[in-house]
């Protein structure tokens, strides 16, 4: 992205938070700062707070989603961080899901940034987070996965998500998760949407984690034959 | 280190300095303008006919960077040469002023708006719709100087539109001599290009993406960069703090020193805060003078006319100062009626007021469509490793 694309994107996010800055020096990237102040609301119940933060556009952005880092250290190391500090908005794929539908800063930072913060603040008010989180690691993504596929048999997941590292989307296939019915007239839109948002190399390494999580957890049976696929 | 974070302050200065510019049917209407006047003096049973005319902008015109008059009045200057391709062995500066003057008397039309003859220029007034004033600058090649120029380093491209012109005050102004005065607009312009060409490039493709055209059908003076916006702020900004002295500092000493402090940046609040803080720099000494060189002559001395009378090199220092205080306190303040009262006394209440009233509109269409209050809908949940 062009520096005036950003520039009219930022202009956006600064309309609603006149605290943050369009940062870069020297040859670094562009990074957004400052304080944001927000108030949101979930379930009627609304949080208004500030956290300084600092959001670095990847040379790639949009394609490539920006990181954010909390300032003010309010925000534990182990609440969902990713291990260089910058916070952990949810399961990689959800994210670029979430932002696809705003692919702006003003949408990264409203429907992705601002609900992980509203959780934290939520949490610390309340003792519990607000909409659940996701476990660690490679369950987290699966149980991600289940979530928008709203199924539950891993099994059938672990079908679902090999269509997509396969790249073998048929639309006259019947769909893996037991409905009976054809991609088309059950999963295939969900599907349709995912493959836009990572390759299939992406997914097969996805799909590759997935099924030695659930080797090692010790589910074998059925998964051992996916496993051998070898891919 | 770039720091953009008054994109407010920059949409209300952009929007002061459309309010500054000409307007694009006012363009329209002054190019037609113009070209009709060069028909009349260079086409047709003109006697000039054989000297193979041209007439074409200088100035603010040509720059981008006209600024509506200071007034009550929306009056605009558009600066224009009249070259024709006679030599300086041929001519002197009186008759080819006489030549162009003697013209324009024989057309009933423009010889009732004739103004008054100025040192250099013929001035056309319109005076029913009150809104140009066409200063015509009769000149011709000045095709001996264009080898010095590129002696002295001058890209050629820029050394050879340069001219002469006639000046009424000039001690040979009415012989045939070599020695006449000089100017070089179209020079000067390119230069002036060049400092902001790749802001010029980027938002040419940008306005062409929007109209869904091709980069080649924006017109030129649609497009302004913060540069150009920028030199039409620091001209009002001079035009109110000197209104009711005869002297002020001079537009090509402020637009040379902004384009040489203007570093490509693409925010107005940016450039502007970038422009004021730099153009000292650029003002050097030679022999222990003031100079601020002419990009594309490098013997001209722009503060030249400082010489000529003692509180002139103060004015520009006072005006410095001031646009520079004014500028700081506009950075620090947030409050956006407070924000108002700062910018009425520096770019004048009637451009402040609509400029403001843009922004308000502005911001509230757009904050509108999401609300001030985050909605929170399907969100993801947290995840790490
Ligand atoms: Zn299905």
């Amino acid at each position: 992205m062009d520096d005036l694309e950003l520039y009219e994107q930022f202009k956006d996010l600064n309309l609603r938070f006149p605290k943050l800055s369009l940062e870069k020096d020297g040859d670094s990237l562009w990074s957004v700062r400052g304080d944001l102040r927000f108030s949101a609301t979930f379930s009627g119940r609304q949080i208004d707070d500030l956290y300084s933060i600092k959001i670095t556009i990847p040379k790639k952005y949009p394609d490539v989603l920006p990181e954010v880092q909390e300032a003010s250290n309010r925000i534990p190391g182990d609440f969902h961080h990713y291990q260089d500090d910058s916070l952990c908005l949810g399961a990689p794929i959800a994210v670029r899901y979430k932002f696809k539908k705003d692919p702006t800063l003003a949408g990264f930072v409203c429907n992705c940034l601002i609900p992980y913060l509203y959780s934290f603040s939520y949490k610390i008010r309340f003792g519990r987070m607000p909409f659940g989180e996701l476990s660690h690691g490679t369950l987290g993504i699966l149980e991600y996965y289940g979530n928008l596929f709203d199924m539950k048999d891993r099994r059938r997941i672990v079908r679902m998500i090999q269509i997509l590292a396969e790249d073998n989307y048929r639309e006259h296939d019947r769909c893996p998760c037991g409905s009976g019915k054809r991609l088309h007239a059950c999963h295939g839109k969900v599907l349709r949407e995912l493959m836009t948002l990572q390759s299939p190399v992406e997914f097969n390494s996805e799909h590759n984690l997935i099924i030695r999580y659930l080797v090692k957890t010790a589910i074998q049976g059925p998964y051992s034959s996916l496993f051998r696929r070898g891919r | 280190m770039i720091k953009i974070y008054r994109t407010d302050l920059s949409f209300i200065l952009n929007e002061i300095a459309d309010q500054l510019d000409l307007p694009d049917s006012l363009h329209e209407e002054a190019v037609e303008r113009y070209q009709a006047v060069g028909k009349w003096l260079g086409e047709g049973d003109s006697p000039l006919i054989i000297y193979s005319p041209v007439i074409y902008p200088q100035g603010s015109f040509l720059l981008g960077t006209v600024t509506k008059r200071w007034g009550e009045k929306d009056e605009y200057d558009i600066d224009l040469v009249f070259e024709i391709n006679l030599s300086k062995n041929a001519t002197s500066q009186k008759r080819l002023k006489k030549l162009v003057g003697d013209r324009l008397k024989e057309s009933e039309i423009y010889c009732r708006m004739l103004d008054e003859e100025g040192r250099r220029c013929w001035t056309l007034v319109y005076a029913n719709e009150a809104k140009f004033h066409l200063d015509i600058l009769p000149a011709i090649p000045n095709t001996d100087f264009r080898t010095v120029l590129k002696s002295q380093g001058v890209q050629s491209s820029w050394a050879d539109t340069s001219i002469a012109i006639t000046d009424k005050t000039h001690p040979n102004y009415d012989r045939i001599d070599p020695d006449w005065p000089r100017c070089n607009p179209k020079g000067y312009a390119a230069w002036f290009h060049s400092r902001m060409v790749n802001q010029y490039e980027a938002l040419r493709k940008q306005m062409a993406e929007a109209m869904k055209a091709e980069i080649q059908a924006v017109p030129d003076y649609q497009i302004k960069t913060p540069l150009q916006k920028s030199v039409q702020l620091i001209k009002r900004h001079r035009d109110i703090m000197f209104e009711t002295k005869d002297d002020k500092p001079a537009t090509i000493v402020l637009t040379t020193l902004a384009a040489l402090a203007y570093n490509n940046e693409f925010d107005l609040v940016q450039a502007l805060t970038r422009i004021v803080e730099g153009m000292p720099n650029y003002i050097t000494k030679k022999d222990g003078k003031p100079w601020v060189q002419n990009p594309v002559d490098p013997s001209e001395n722009f503060a030249d006319r400082w010489q000529d009378r003692a509180g002139r090199e103060q004015d520009f220092w006072d005006w410095h100062k001031k646009i520079k205080g004014d500028l700081y306190a506009l950075l620090e303040c947030e409050d956006i009626d407070r924000i108002y009262e700062l910018l009425n006394p520096m770019f004048g209440e009637r451009v402040t007021e609509n400029a403001m009233k843009r922004y308000k509109d502005h911001a509230q269409t757009r904050i509108k469509s999401i609300s001030t209050v985050v909605p929170i809908r399907n969100p993801n949940q947290p995840w790490g490793f």
